[in-house]
């Protein structure tokens, strides 16, 4: 599968989706101006890649701040993930928040409470 | 610049260091220019050295409302694209007051007041569970934004906002939106 590398801007976050090298992260910041434009193309690639997914898939998702918009693809990104887990995948969540941010570490506590899938929790 | 204007101006200039105002834009929002605010706000000497938490939420806060503005405001002036609205960022006993205005249309009102009063009447729990129950329940890329988006006003500020609507025209309204987020020594 062709990976997807996007380099982040001020309201849009970091991606990489890259299977061969085993690096699936998230980072940066997520407040678009056109959600949907932005990570539909991210939700269709997750598809195709749940079809046929690596052994192990260990997602960071390490973010600064993201607004209400960007809830709804996350769990879409998660609710995917956790299909692949269903199958007998191991999938993984690697959630990062700034040492003192609570309310991102928070954000990350509630979506693993809606998802079948483990998260991890480090500050940096 | 004639003598009158020079008074009016110190007069304003007064006006803002007794109201201890930290920034305030008014004109026509859009995503670049939320970018600059957002910017600057963090960057303010007043800000910088509050705690991460705080930076955090109160930049959380003005993208929240402003975003709104882009999507939801109305321009009752020529009815074009531009959304004007204004912000106003200040300290009081140590708490951050975000004020922020835009015209709406007045048939919308009576819908924003019931929901921002139902979110405004949950306790902590309640709106926990009731972001949870929207962001399940809504479809991906529907209208669910501004929906989320207040209730993760109401969390970031403790439930610390105010709001109200005063008619302009036969058309619209005013909306003045106020949140306060507590500074690092009150929390």
């Amino acid at each position: 599968m062709e990976a997807i590398n996007l380099k982040g801007t001020y309201d849009t976050p970091s991606v990489t989706l890259d299977p061969e090298n085993g690096n699936f992260e998230i980072s940066g910041r997520s407040y678009p101006e056109d959600t949907a434009e932005f990570y539909i193309p991210i939700l269709e690639w997750l598809s195709n890649y749940i079809q046929h997914p690596n052994e192990h898939t260990k997602f960071v998702f390490k973010l600064d701040y993201f607004n209400s918009s960007s809830y709804k693809p996350f769990l879409d990104m998660f609710l995917k993930l956790a299909e692949a887990k269903e199958k007998g995948h191991d999938v993984s969540i690697e959630w990062f928040f700034k040492e003192g941010d609570w309310d991102i570490k928070e954000a990350g506590e509630e979506f693993s409470e809606i998802v079948e899938l483990p998260f991890e929790y480090s500050s940096f | 610049m004639p003598e009158q204007d020079h008074q009016e101006f110190n007069t304003w200039f007064e006006s803002f260091q007794a109201n201890n105002i930290l920034f305030m834009f008014k004109g026509d929002f859009n995503q670049e220019l939320i970018n600059s605010i957002v910017l600057l706000i963090e960057g303010l000497p007043e800000v910088e050295h509050e705690e991460i938490i705080v930076k955090k939420r109160m930049s959380g806060v003005v993208v929240e409302c402003l975003q709104n503005i882009c999507r939801h405001g109305e321009n009752i002036i020529d009815g074009s694209e531009l959304k004007p609205g204004m912000l106003l960022l200040r300290k009081k006993n140590g708490d951050y007051l975000i004020s922020i205005g835009n015209n709406v249309k007045t048939n919308k009102v009576s819908k924003l007041r019931d929901y921002i009063a139902k979110v405004n009447g949950m306790d902590n729990t309640g709106l926990k569970d009731f972001h949870k129950d929207v962001l399940i329940n809504t479809e991906l890329f529907g209208k669910y934004g501004a929906d989320l988006g207040l209730i993760n006003i109401a969390r970031k500020s403790n439930r610390n906002f105010d709001f109200d609507f005063r008619e302009v025209s036969d058309t619209h309204s005013f909306f003045s939106f106020e949140v306060s987020i507590h500074g690092s020594e009150n929390n």
